[in-house]
């Protein structure tokens, strides 16, 4: 098992390495970062020259792909184009909102999930099994961002109007107020519904499935034979049978909702990793874009791995020499 | 389309149906499937046949008079802020955004299919590199890769249909990759290669075609995704041309209308949906339809 | 211990102590929030190119000179404006003298003195300091500072555009100590100034919050706290705006004009100024890139062609003028300048002159060439895509094909080394506007032949691609021209040439839209400072 682990962690490194070559050779095509400057035009030919040769736009693009891979293995990240802030300082500064936004999603939708899961898998073709199953359908054929612009026309446009309790259209805290937990709470709730929304009815069915499947093989009715409670029957085995195998999809599900937090953070105001790569891309900033890249690439590869580490653990019909 | 089918009457025992016809059958006893694989025709008409008799002149004429104006016998989907017929550029952007989606997943279908079927075939150094390719790809999240790649390649339909396909390809190579490695060791690819064929025709006399039925899964699914992806760059700003419609650039220009006119963003997004939705119906019938293990 | 180990204890700290309570402290104050739909980059006035960036550094720092009411340079620092009549100018014109106030004292209390000025203007000729550009600041040759109170700017040559230096000044210590890697130091972002607000915490692409500067100059401002809050869009702002989250949105789009107008029951209003920038079309004058436009009958029917009124009333709900000049809006501004009439019917009978006739499709061929052309201008701003949409459409009816084909900032305003589209002319029709930042009228490289973008000179800045000796003539004259209203003749005439030369359509004067809660008392717009003219005399109610 643990020479298990050093290989995969011994083959992410090239891995690593092809993507940040690709992703280098892609940004460095997406448009001149100094555009910024002559948008305003008061800049002169010597402000230009200087300028280039200052963030080393000069220098032919192997040389900077170069230099760029030593100083981000020795940590120096580079400093953003436009806010020249350190960009490992800019990732960090993000990073806890977004996985704050994540972790908020996740809970929601594995605890809908399981509950509606189970439910469905316990109460087949039931009236109520019908209606999730066309909800999930739904879910999954949803656009996440028109989810997001329906949930802020009813929930923040409409309910306030009305006169209702109503829900913030974007931001982490109102500035009035402060940061507080209560703020929190009352601000990620939209932009984590509309995160979780797709990946929670594609949970549902899962479960359900996977309930409905055990449910149907011979050990439960053996432990019912046995004369067990249903809800024993189904917690200790149906339970535990059906759902590990989740861990795993929550693992490789990880790019998935990286990418939804792109445009999420940008309809909610969500001071996120998502709304920085966006507005690095809108600028051209490319030590931003290539961190932020290199950061949600290595996520992704750990998150994979982790992924097929946990199905050995707890698949123990996987062994891996 | 015509599904190939399995070991050929050179080969295989009596018939009593067509697989086409077994395939139909099955499917029709998806109901859900039947119904979405009518109102796509519908959408499909109607996309693909209005603009036989309005031009794309007139869809995308501005009339200053009729700023904003709600659903009404005139404009049965409202005006949007210029006074363009929300309804008429609706079916326009349809035939945008459903040409996207369906070329999109037949370019990712195609590209996925070639490089595991090669792969899985070859084996080796070419499997390996050709994976660890599609591994890096496959570890950048695709929305962050596809920004990228669609603000360097500019904004046309066909060139964000290729970057949607080309981005696309991975989990299909993935699935023939795997299908063609179990394969070329079972009794048919082996016999064959033992009478003396070429590797490229028991590629693709035997082995493609064993591997054809998740692929069109997957493929049909592959529509469904292509015209969200489709819809999330050009709600960014990163698709087509103006004044060129697509559901995802009306969405775009909808955001800012969410308070005063939201039928601007209605409209669109509930036809994103609606196809969608119809797609995976039709690929989850497809998947029951082809199941081998299926009883009939 | 790193400042963000600390700020993140400091924020789990306020989680705990907040958690289920009101911030009492902060609602005993008066707090306004700007909402703004573009991120900030930098805080200081020295490192950044403009827009939102200079206009939230100007709320903490400030410079020698400032605005009046009409635009006028008036002292801010200095006491008052060097002219010939005091002799704070020598008569050869080389050597400006400032006398500046007593008793200003820099956010941290030390007082400003003629020290610091001369540390700023070495430290931006500094290489080892990448400031956004040293205009001006490479001609001085020497600073004097004979006291405390006063500054004495030597250049070799006479400099017309002197006032503009200096617009921001940083204190010599915080220079010193910061030395050297200033340009990435913390004070450098978030400088001390001595303007009405100092800047108390700054969480890049959220918000920024500024703090009352008790001993400003001009007295203590009304208001304990100002943020800027970021948004990142327009939409997201204007959703802000309706819900009441903000107090004063910065820079809406005209587009949004009509929802805004219905929240005015709700006591949010909308506060317009014109800015002095035009809004317009450049017809690549390259006969190269776009042999269309050399013909100067056909670039004036298109002129003909378009009107501007529509898109004004239309598309600006009237909250806009008629352009007519690189100028606009300006003191320097041809006051005699007609706008090109909208006449469509003259439109197409100069096309059918010059030969121009209706074929396929109902756009003009001639010799089996189509009258089309491709216009570039940035993506992803409503209001300019509206108005090539009015345009393209006003175009196609008389027989003009217009092909839409915008791009992206970094694309079109890229340098020539890395094939931005306008430095290199890879345009037929361009739309983008430079305006006049600051009340000074000295714009000629737009213009000169010299600053021509080429392969030799790549970094040229004129990208009209015009070129046209006798202006050239008028404009290297204006800029040794010491006389105000002889310079401004000089200037008129140049705009005379150019107009009738017909390679740029003017379309408006940009306005500066704002909308402000009515809570919000003595809020005024100004063209060139636009919101940090007053924020000093704002009340909260």
């Amino acid at each position: 098992m643990s020479s298990y682990v050093v290989r995969r962690l011994f083959q992410a490194v090239p891995l690593l390495l092809i993507i940040t070559f690709i992703a280098f050779g892609i940004i460095q095509s997406t448009g001149d970062p100094l555009a910024a400057y002559t948008v305003e035009a008061s800049l002169t030919s010597d402000d230009i020259a200087r300028l280039r040769a200052y963030y080393g736009l000069d220098r032919p693009l192997p040389l900077q792909y170069l230099s760029w891979l030593k100083n981000m293995l020795t940590g120096n990240w580079g400093t953003s184009y436009y806010t020249r802030e350190n960009v490992v300082d800019m990732v960090l500064n993000r990073l806890p909102n977004t996985l704050l936004l994540v972790a908020v999603s996740y809970a929601l939708t594995l605890s809908v999930a399981v509950i509606v899961g189970i439910a469905t898998a316990v109460r087949q073709y039931s009236l109520f099994d019908h209606l999730v199953t066309g909800l999930t359908f739904i879910g999954i054929a949803i656009p996440n961002f028109w989810l997001g612009l329906m949930l802020i026309i009813v929930f923040s446009v409409q309910f306030k109007g009305a006169g209702l309790p109503y829900f913030p259209v974007g931001g982490m805290y109102d500035h009035r107020v402060g940061p507080s937990f209560g703020q929190f709470l009352w601000h990620v709730i939209l932009p984590a519904a509309t995160l979780s929304f797709v990946m929670t009815a594609q949970y549902i069915r899962y479960i359900r499935s996977s309930v409905i499947e055990q449910v149907h093989l011979d050990y439960v009715r053996t432990a019912r034979s046995k004369g067990l409670t249903e809800i024993v029957v189904l917690g200790r085995h149906v339970f535990k049978n059906a759902l590990l195998p989740l861990i795993t999809l929550i693992a490789l599900d990880v790019p998935n909702i990286l990418s939804g937090t792109i445009v999420i953070e940008s309809i909610f105001a969500w001071p996120g990793m998502g709304r920085l790569f966006w507005s690095a891309a809108e600028r051209t900033d490319i030590p931003v874009l290539m961190a932020t890249l290199v950061f949600v690439s290595t996520v992704t590869v750990m998150s994979n791995m982790l992924a097929d580490l946990l199905y050995a653990v707890v698949d123990p019909r996987i062994r891996y020499t | 389309m015509e599904i190939p089918h399995e070991p050929t009457t050179s080969q295989g025992g009596p018939r009593l149906e067509s697989l086409p016809g077994l395939i139909w059958r099955r499917l029709r006893r998806h109901r859900l499937a039947l119904v979405s694989v009518f109102i796509l025709a519908v959408l499909i008409i109607i996309s693909f046949g209005v603009p036989l008799f309005v031009s794309e002149d007139d869809a995308n004429r501005l009339n200053l008079r009729a700023k904003l104006e709600p659903p009404s016998l005139a404009h049965p989907f409202g005006t949007d802020d210029i006074g363009r017929d929300i309804l008429l550029r609706t079916i326009f952007g349809g035939r945008v955004s459903l040409r996207i989606g369906l070329l999109a997943a037949l370019l990712s279908m195609a590209i996925g299919v070639s490089i595991g079927a090669l792969a899985g075939y070859r084996g080796g150094w070419l499997d390996n590199v050709l994976m660890r390719f599609t591994d890096a790809l496959l570890s950048i999240p695709t929305l962050f890769i596809l920004i990228v790649l669609a603000q360097v390649f500019g904004r046309s339909i066909t060139i964000v249909t290729i970057v949607i396909g080309a981005l696309s390809w991975m989990p299909v190579c993935r699935i023939v990759r795997a299908n063609v490695l179990s394969l070329k060791e079972r009794e048919f690819a082996m016999a064959a290669r033992a009478l003396g064929s070429r590797d490229s025709r028991i590629l693709s006399r035997h082995i493609v075609p064993n591997t054809i039925a998740p692929v069109v899964v997957a493929a049909t699914l592959g529509v469904g995704r292509a015209i969200i992806i489709e819809a999330s760059l050009s709600f960014l700003g990163l698709g087509v041309q103006p004044p060129i419609a697509t559901w995802g650039s009306m969405l775009n220009r909808a955001q800012g209308f969410l308070v005063t006119a939201p039928w601007v963003a209605f409209f669109p997004g509930i036809l994103i949906l609606v196809t969608v939705l119809c797609v995976n119906f039709i690929g989850d019938g497809l998947r029951d339809a082809l199941d081998p293990y299926a009883q009939n | 211990m790193n400042p963000r180990g600390y700020g993140g204890k400091l924020f789990l700290g306020l989680l705990l102590f907040t958690f289920g309570l009101v911030n009492t402290a902060a609602l005993a104050q008066d707090t306004v929030i700007v909402g703004m739909h573009q991120e900030l980059e930098f805080l200081n006035v020295i490192y950044t190119q403009g827009g939102n960036s200079l206009s939230a550094s100007k709320l903490a720092q400030r410079g020698l000179l400032f605005l009046d009411e009409d635009s006028n340079w008036i002292g801010e620092l200095a006491t008052e404006v060097p002219s010939l009549a005091n002799g704070g100018i020598s008569e050869d014109g080389t050597a400006v003298t400032y006398n500046l106030r007593e008793g200003v004292t820099w956010h941290d209390g030390t007082p400003v003195t003629s020290a610091d000025v001369k540390a700023t203007w070495e430290m931006i000729m500094n290489p080892a300091n990448a400031v956004v550009t040293r205009f001006g600041y490479d001609r001085i040759t020497s600073i004097d500072t004979p006291d405390d109170l006063t500054v004495v700017l030597n250049f070799e040559e006479p400099f017309t555009s002197w006032p503009i230096l200096f617009d921001a000044i940083v204190p010599q210590h915080v220079i010193e100590a910061n030395s050297p890697d200033l340009d990435r130091s913390e004070a450098m972002r978030t400088p001390i100034g001595f303007g009405p607000f100092r800047i108390s915490q700054w969480r890049t692409g959220e918000f920024i919050e500024y703090e009352a500067f008790d001993d400003y100059w001009r007295g203590r401002p009304k208001i304990d706290r100002l943020v800027i809050q970021i948004y990142p869009s327009v939409d997201a702002l204007m959703q802000a705006v309706a819900a009441k989250e903000v107090d004063i949105a910065w820079s809406v789009p005209a587009s949004y004009v009509p929802q805004v107008r219905e929240l005015e029951d709700q006591g949010i209003r909308l506060v317009t100024a014109s800015r002095a920038t035009a809004e317009r079309y450049v017809m690549n004058a390259d006969a190269s890139k776009a042999p269309l436009f050399a013909d100067k009958q056909l670039r004036k029917a298109l002129h003909h062609a378009i009107d501007k009124q529509l898109i004004v009333d239309e598309l600006l709900y009237g909250l806009a003028d008629v352009a007519v000049s690189e100028w606009q809006g300006s003191p320097w501004q041809n006051p005699d300048l007609p706008a090109y009439e909208y006449d469509p019917e003259r439109a197409s009978a100069m096309l059918d002159d010059l030969g121009w006739v209706v074929g396929a499709g109902g756009i003009r061929e001639k010799d089996g060439q189509r009258l089309s052309f491709g216009h570039k201008t940035t993506v992803g701003n409503l209001l300019r895509e509206n108005v090539q949409l009015l345009v393209q459409q006003l175009l196609r009816d008389v027989g003009v094909e217009m092909i839409i084909d915008n791009q992206r900032t970094a694309d079109l305003f890229g340098t020539w080394h890395q094939g931005g589209h306008w430095s290199q002319g890879n345009y037929e029709m361009g739309g983008w506007s430079h305006g006049l930042r600051v009340p000074d009228p000295e714009i000629s490289n737009r213009f000169l032949c010299s600053e021509i973008a080429s392969e030799t000179n790549q970094a040229g800045s004129q990208w009209f691609r015009y070129c046209n000796p006798d202006i050239d003539a008028l404009l290297e004259e204006q800029a040794v021209t010491l006389d105000a209203d002889a310079r401004k003749q000089l200037l008129f005439e140049a705009q005379e040439i150019f107009h009738d030369d017909a390679y740029v359509i003017y379309l408006y004067a940009a306005p500066l839209i704002y909308t402000v809660r009515e809570e919000v008392r003595n809020f005024t717009l100004h063209r060139f400072a636009n919101f940090y003219w007053n924020p000093h005399e704002w009340v909260l109610e």
